[in-house]
Order: C-alpha cells, then structure tokens, then sequence
C-alpha cells in the first residue's frame, strides 16, 4: 500500500487531502511546514509528496522540491506542487525544481486521485 | 530622545509659563530675555509633545497593521478554503450524478434482461409443452406417464423443502428426461423378451443422446443432468457413468424415483400393472441401493398423506377429459 506525505500549513487542506486520498486505501503522513516535510521525507521514504507552496516560516514548497531532488537517498521519489499560485511563470519555477505535477487549488478530489495514481502507476 | 527626557518636559509643561513673568514686571532686557526663553521652553516642549504623539501614533499604527495583516491572511485562507470546498462539493455531485445514472443505466439493463430471459423461459416452457403433447400424441401412455412424473417430481422437491423457482424448474426439467429415446428403436423399446448386450447398450445411450440433444442452454441444465443421471443408481450400479450417491444431482435422484414408480404402477408391454401400495414397497426395499434413502423418504411421506394417489387420479381424470372434449 502506498504512502503519501502531504504538506500544507492549513489544517482543513490537510484533512481534506487526507480524506480523499484515504479512500484510495493509501496511507497519508502530515507536515504543516518546509522543515518538518523535509524530515519526513527522510524518515518515513514515502511513495509521493504533495507540497504547498507557501507554508509559513521556513523553506517554501519550491525549495524542498528542490532539496528532495538534490538528495540521492530521496530524488526519486515524485513531487506533486499544490498550490493556489497558478501563474505560468510559478508553475514553470515549479517544474524547475522537479516537481512531477503541478495542481491548483481548489482542487477536486477526482483530479488528485486519478494524478497521484498515474504517477504511482508509472513509478 | 530618551523616555526620561520626555517626562521631564511633559512634568515642565505642568509649571504656569506666567508665574515668573508676573515676578518681574515692567524689566528690560531680563524681561525679554526671560521671555525669549520662555518661549523656547515652551516651543521645546510643544516639539516634545508632538514626539510623543507621533510615536505613540506610530505605535498604534504598527499594531493596527499587525492586526490588519493577520485579518488579511485569515481571509486570504478562509477565502481559499471556500473556493476549495465549493469545488469539492461541484466534485461530490458531479460524482452523484454520474453514479444515479450509471445505477439508472444498470436498472434499465436488468430489466431488459430479465424481460429477454422471461421470453427465453416461456419459449422453453413452451418448448417443453409440445414435446409432451408430441409423446401423448404418439402414444397416450407416455404422456400420460410423463404428467404423472411431472407431478412426483414437483410433490417431492417440495417436500424436500426446496424453493418453489426450484421445484418448478425439478418438475418442467423431469418432462425431458427420457427425449433421447427419440434415437432408439421401437423395436428394442417395446422389446417383450429378455434384452441382450447389444440392446442395452442401444438403450444406455437414450441417456447420453438425451443430454447431448438438450443443447446448452442454462435453462436445460437441470433437464440434462436429469435425462444423463435418471438410470444411475444410488450404489453406484446404475448406467451410463456409474455415479453414485451425491455424485448424482439431486433432480436425477428424485426423477429416478418419480420414474420407476410410474413404470411398475402403470401396464407395459411385458406386465401388468402394480398396485400402489406394491409399487411403494419396491421403491422402499431399494432405499439406499437404488434411490437415494432421503428422497424415498419424502415419497413415502407424500404417499402417507395420499398425495401420490390424488395425483394417479388426477392425471387419469384429466387425460380423460381431455380424449373427450376431443372427441366431441
């Protein structure tokens, strides 16, 4: 069974993702912040990371993509970016540091499901 | 400038700007003097005053922005989640929707299913009517005989407690348990002597040729597990497999029964008729040889209450009235 972490400073956004991506049988881990999803991401080696961009003090969602990529231990584990930055000129910063998807909010439930599963099925 | 300095001018401002200047009254120079530096004491500490209000000004208008900042940001998230929790519900309907008209789609489907397989069940039933009326055409023994096993069969399933969609499909099912003999000769069939080998083996295949003729249809499974297995034997010496007890299907046991009942009641070629209590006797000696003990049982029961002799009656009366309405 998989297992995802979720990064996001709002509560409800976590339970809403969490909610969702529980119907899928999967099994989510929480951070509310850039330093506490980098930590977990080297603890728990998850199968995928969803990352907010703005999540208060601390690196933003961009710069722990950045750090996961940059590490060999977790580099290959797949980013998804979600956030309410939509700009192209975000969404390109975001691919840069090697997000695998890019997901605006609000996003549906539907929408997460069925790309978080494409990419658990290619990886 | 420091706090301490501020309180000092602030203490200053208390003291009456007059009170030296009506000591000394009508001086010269001191006098103006006195009053130039009155009036910078007091431009002093007006500017003091304004200092002091300006920082606390700013003071309030830091904090007020703190406020105002952390309103921003709650809103800012507030709104998100409103926007978020707006799509989430467009989602959750949406999915609704979808799944009512799959589940619509699926009722539809059903019903159309079950309206082509009530189509298929009538046609077979129907199917099945003409093949008796074939046989009682040919002969009004066999149809005759083929009502009454009917009706056995259909008496003891129920007994058996089996649901009555069971019952039903035992009793319309026992009506074909004898089609393959269509392929055997009337020769062998109404033979009076003793049969050889070779004929008997001409008879075994009614069974495998019966099964074979009912095609593959769900609707004939029953009948061909019935025209297969209704000579075997609950000890297993029966023909053509030699399958024994629970091998052989329930229908085929109580067929079994229904069918040798009939034929030692009824007059053939090469005997008479039995009387039902010596028929019933026969079928009781062979339990658990012949016929499955539980089904002799239910027979034996049926036969106690006097169904199996309403039934012997009923079928008479009602081929009677028929040969007569098609008489007239």
């Amino acid at each position: 069974m998989a297992k995802l972490l979720v990064a996001d400073d709002l509560v409800p956004i976590r339970q809403m993702v969490r909610i969702t991506l529980s119907t899928q049988g999967w099994t989510i881990v929480e951070a509310k912040n850039g330093n506490e999803a980098l930590a977990l991401v080297r603890s728990e080696k998850p199968d995928l990371v969803l990352l907010d961009v703005d999540m208060g003090p601390g690196p933003n969602g961009f710069d722990v993509c950045r750090q996961i990529k940059a590490d060999e231990a977790t580099k290959d584990i797949p980013v998804v970016m979600l956030t309410a930055h939509e700009s192209d000129s975000d969404r390109a910063i975001g691919f840069a540091a090697g997000a695998t998807q890019y997901l605006t909010k609000p996003f549906g439930p539907l929408e997460l499901i069925d790309t978080i599963r494409g990419i658990l099925a290619h990886s | 400038m420091s706090s301490d300095d501020t309180k000092q001018m602030v203490e200053t401002v208390e003291m009456s700007p007059r009170a030296p200047l009506t000591a000394q009254d009508g001086g010269g120079p001191d006098v103006f003097r006195q009053l130039l530096h009155q009036a910078v004491r007091v431009a002093d500490l007006a500017n003091a005053q304004a200092m002091r209000m300006a920082l606390d000004f700013a003071k309030v208008y830091e904090r007020e922005q703190g406020v105002r900042k952390e309103f921003e940001t709650q809103l800012h998230q507030m709104t998100l989640m409103e926007k978020q929790a707006g799509r989430y519900a467009e989602d959750l309907a949406q999915m609704l929707r979808t799944e009512r008209e799959r589940r619509q789609e699926l009722e539809r489907a059903l019903e159309q299913e079950r309206i082509a397989n009530e189509e298929l069940r009538r046609t077979g039933l129907q199917g099945i009517s003409h093949l008796l009326l074939a046989a009682t055409l040919k002969d009004r023994t066999t149809g005759e005989h083929l009502l009454r096993v009917r009706r056995y069969v259909e008496a003891i399933a129920e007994r058996l407690g089996l649901p009555g969609a069971l019952v039903e499909e035992f009793g319309y099912s026992s009506v074909m348990h004898d089609v393959g003999k269509i392929h055997t000769p009337d020769h062998i069939l109404q033979a009076e002597h003793h049969l050889s080998d070779a004929e008997f083996d001409v008879i075994k295949q009614h069974c495998i040729d019966g099964e074979t003729m009912l095609g593959e249809a769900r609707f004939f499974e029953t009948a061909r597990g019935i025209a297969r297995e209704h000579h075997e034997r609950w000890d297993g010496k029966g023909y053509p497999d030699g399958k024994k007890g629970e091998e052989i299907s329930l229908a085929a046991r109580i067929v079994s029964v229904a069918d040798v009942f009939d034929a030692l009641t009824s007059k053939r070629p090469y005997k008479d008729a039995w009387s039902a209590q010596a028929g019933l006797e026969a079928i009781e000696k062979a339990a658990g040889e012949r016929f499955d003990p539980e089904v002799v049982a239910a027979f034996v029961a049926l036969s106690s209450e006097g169904i199996v002799e309403k039934i012997r009656s009923e079928v008479a009366a009602g081929s009677t009235a028929q040969s007569e309405s098609r008489a007239t």
